[in-house]
């Protein structure tokens, strides 16, 4: 068990190591970061000099060696357009993010669980088609157009809840429940099939035989078994929901790491990309580490696979 | 429109379309559920205004968004001269004279009756500061071409300064009257951090409440602004500017009444929105034009475009006045040369390219490519425009790639030589000079895509002096040639779309600056 954690570990940092490489590669290759710094407005000697004041004119490899230098040492260097450390930029904005992944999963669980359930129970019929329907409409649905129409209906058309903004906890709703619709069919199909594993178990007769209820026999000692694959999954899918969380973050003007990394993008504010690449990588990598190390535990075939 | 995919990606292209769709479809659903509650935070004194700009540093010089360099920089700070927007003339700001002593030195007396918001007064000291502070490059200033005309400024009393420049510098007064704002002394501190001097204050209408970077600015009016300002005191109490990226949730907002002011308002959903009831929408002209830059440097291939047929050709091929009619929207117009009308120096004289799709496929023809020809074309502003262009030039055979990105990435492809023509706008930061547009593309530097010796010895020439007869000479030259070899096409004028609340008296000006201090509720 600790070889194997040992090993994911390792695959760990190389993943990171890996991902801070290509990341400022590529983000120093998409645009000239002078360039976007000076915005529409300016002129070319204005954009020279950035260039000269910001060190684009050096070799991209020397500002990665120079940037990795710092980060090794907990310094992610300095925002080029809030001139204050960047790792003070990210911790400010950490919280919403996590409140909006966190609580966009649990509405995906609440969702995909009972759904996968009822699909369980009744296979093949018109509830498990439904089911299915209702889980898919939200893997095909654009994020984006989903945040829309809850935004024309709850906001516009009802008036309950903001189109924009955190002032209170009414601020998180829409956005958690367009993040979280997208995770549902994965997890829905997984409860679901976990499910109908579950229910032709032998002890799952067993327990029916001596009269239990079928809640009891379906929650109790079904669904106990049947969810643990998808607890690990939901940790996957919580990484990609902080990932995924630029698009309903800059549509609800959240002001989370998903927006900030579409703001420094847009201002090529390149310290600020690199360092929100490294710590959504981190966090990704964990939990798909915590994801992989709770599976090897639960079943001990996956350590020798 | 276009011919063929364009080449900034299938999948960008696919996601802008939906979005594109889904957005005008989402809205105009958005629109019929639209209830009347669009209530204004009058009750409250508040208006709340939104844009797309993310402000990461409120104050005025390390910031290239107008929201933050303009629009809420003149609601806190103030600047030496004002232009009044209604009759162009400069008047006394916190200077209440001035004298130049030459060409290049100005000798200025301030109003001593000025204060910050925490109370100290406004001195020379303060004035003389802000401005060595801006004119010293390596203190990264953003927009350099707004500051390097000043040299220094040296203290000729507690109240009184001398500024020098670097050179002539004509429109001087339009720059003091809108971009230079006054700060307090050691504002920067050592590091450049705005405020790092514990005194985030200006003398404005308005004192900074609250700033969350990136996310909100939060200004309360000022009750100890100084008598006689020709801003006059400003009647509504707070005003908060929110950062929301997209057009549509800020159109949500306003309509569900989160927001009281916005703009920007695409055309195409501003007729609906103006049926909305309790909400007011206005187009105001813009002093940003659109044009298309032709591009007749030698390229790594042949280029087409060094032929002026070519040029003549693509000129003659686009309907202006019907794109600004019906494709732009209320508000625009066709510009009737390289400039804005009300600049200094803009004549509106030239000659003009008519519509005549027959006279380009015959001028294509002279020039060798009666079969048409293949052009890349670079943009970043609209997707709808640029399919309207390219639209009107495939239409004559003049097929174009389309590389539709960020403009950062656009723009580079005007500097590395790449790209044929240029689908750009350039709204001069509000300044009422021609030199304003020549100086940022007709320097012969990597960005002008003409570098024409001549043409930039007459913009030079224009910049040299500040006699308003041998700069309109030259500025008449410049633009003859701009427009006889077709360097540049002026496509239309922007019109500015703002949409309010119907409790909200807002007037709009031509220079694209929102004077919210002069708003009130009705």
């Amino acid at each position: 068990m600790w070889m194997y954690s040992f090993k994911r570990v390792l695959m760990g940092v190389c993943v990171m190591f890996a991902i801070s490489m290509l990341s400022f590669g590529l983000t120093n290759a998409a645009t000239d970061p002078a360039q976007a710094i000076a915005g529409s407005g300016a002129t070319a000697a204005d954009i020279e000099a950035i260039r000269l004041a910001y060190g684009f004119d050096k070799p991209v490899v020397t500002r990665y060696v120079t940037w990795l230098r710092g980060a090794l040492n907990g310094d992610l260097g300095e925002s080029y357009r809030q001139k204050r450390s960047v790792v003070s930029v990210i911790m400010e904005r950490l919280p919403v993010t996590m409140i909006l992944g966190g609580l966009a999963l649990c509405f995906a669980l609440m969702l995909s669980i009972p759904l996968g359930i009822f699909a369980a129970l009744h296979p093949n019929t018109w509830v498990d088609r439904i089911s299915m329907a209702l889980a898919l409409v939200g893997q095909a649905m654009p994020t984006f157009w989903f945040a829309l129409l809850g935004i024309v209906v709850f906001s516009v058309g009802l008036g309950w809840l903001p189109a924009s903004g955190v002032s209170d906890w009414r601020g998180y709703v829409l956005p958690a429940m367009a993040l979280g619709y997208y995770a549902t069919p994965t997890l829905m199909r997984l409860t679901r099939s976990g499910m109908l594993e579950v229910l032709e178990a032998d002890y799952i007769r067993t327990a029916r035989a001596k009269g239990l209820s079928r809640s009891t026999v379906v929650v109790k000692h079904a669904l106990r078994n049947a969810v643990l694959p998808v607890v690990s999954v939901a940790a996957v899918q919580f990484g990609y929901m902080l990932g995924g969380s630029v698009v309903i973050e800059t549509i609800f003007a959240l002001p989370g790491v998903g927006y900030l990394a579409w703001e420094s993008i847009s201002l090529a504010d390149l310290p600020v990309v690199q360092a929100i690449l490294l710590v959504v990588a981190v966090i990704y990598v964990l939990l798909t580490l915590a994801s992989d190390i709770l599976n090897a535990w639960l079943d001990p075939r996956v350590r020798f696979a | 429109m276009t011919q063929g995919w364009p080449r900034y990606g299938v999948f960008e292209y696919l996601e802008y379309e939906m979005k594109r769709q889904f957005a005008a479809v989402g809205f105009s659903m958005l629109l019929a559920l639209a209830s009347s509650n669009a209530l204004a935070q009058k009750s409250a004194d508040t208006l709340r205004w939104a844009s797309t700009a993310s402000i990461t540093t409120v104050d005025p010089y390390t910031n290239a968004h107008r929201e933050a360099l303009i629009v809420n920089s003149q609601l806190v700070w103030d600047t030496l001269i004002y232009r009044d927007p209604d009759s162009g003339q400069y008047k006394p700001l916190l200077a209440k004279s001035w004298q130049w002593v030459n060409d290049q030195t100005l000798d200025v007396q301030l109003r001593d009756d000025v204060k910050f918001h925490d109370g100290v007064p406004f001195t020379a000291d303060d004035a003389v500061y802000t401005l060595n502070w801006i004119a010293d490059p390596a203190n990264k200033v953003s927009i350099q071409s707004n500051v390097n005309w000043i040299k220094s400024a040296e203290k000729t009393g507690p109240y009184s300064f001398r500024l020098n420049l670097k050179a002539p510098f004509p429109p001087a007064f339009e720059y003091l009257s809108s971009m230079i704002a006054m700060l307090p002394k050691d504002f920067y501190g050592a590091g450049g951090a705005a405020g790092a001097n514990g005194r985030l204050v200006g003398t404005g209408p308005y004192r900074l409440v609250k700033f969350v970077p990136g996310t909100s600015i939060e200004v309360e009016r000022f009750d100890g602004y100084f008598a006689g300002s020709p801003k006059g005191k400003p009647a509504i109490k707070r005003i908060i500017y929110r950062s929301v990226p997209d057009t549509s949730t800020q159109m949500g907002d306003l309509l569900s009444g989160g927001l009281d002011w916005m703009w920007y308002v695409p055309t195409d959903q501003a007729k609906r929105l103006s049926s909305v009831k309790n909400l007011t929408v206005q187009s105001s002209e813009s002093m940003r034009f659109s044009f298309l830059s032709l591009n007749t440097r030698e390229m790594a291939t042949p280029n087409p475009l060094l032929k002026k047929q070519v040029r003549e050709a693509i000129a003659h091929a686009i309907d202006r006045e019907k794109l600004a009619k019906y494709v732009i929207g209320a508000g625009s117009s066709v510009p009737l040369a390289a400039c804005y009308k009300t600049q200094f120096g803009c004549r509106q004289d030239l000659p003009q390219f008519k519509y005549d799709p027959a006279l380009s496929k015959k001028l294509l023809a002279e020039a060798g490519y009666p079969n048409g020809l293949t052009l890349e074309l670079t943009a970043w502003r609209s997707r709808d425009w640029t399919d309207a262009v390219t639209g009107y030039l495939n239409a004559v055979g003049i097929k174009t790639n389309v590389t539709f990105q960020q403009y950062a990435a656009a723009y580079e492809k005007v500097t590395n030589n790449t790209a044929h023509i240029y689908l750009g706008d350039w709204g001069s930061y509000s300044i009422n000079d021609t030199s304003a547009v020549f100086n940022n593309f007709f320097t012969l530097a990597p960005n002008d895509m003409q570098q024409d010796k001549e043409l930039t010895g007459w913009v030079k020439a224009a910049a040299a002096t500040v006699d308003p007869e041998v700069r309109t000479a030259n500025f008449d030259k410049a633009l003859a040639k701009i427009s006889s070899e077709v360097y540049f096409v002026p496509l239309w004028v922007h019109p500015v779309v703002y949409a309010t609340t119907a409790d909200l008296a807002f007037k709009p000006y031509a220079d694209e600056n929102p004077r919210l201090y002069l708003a009130h509720w009705k």
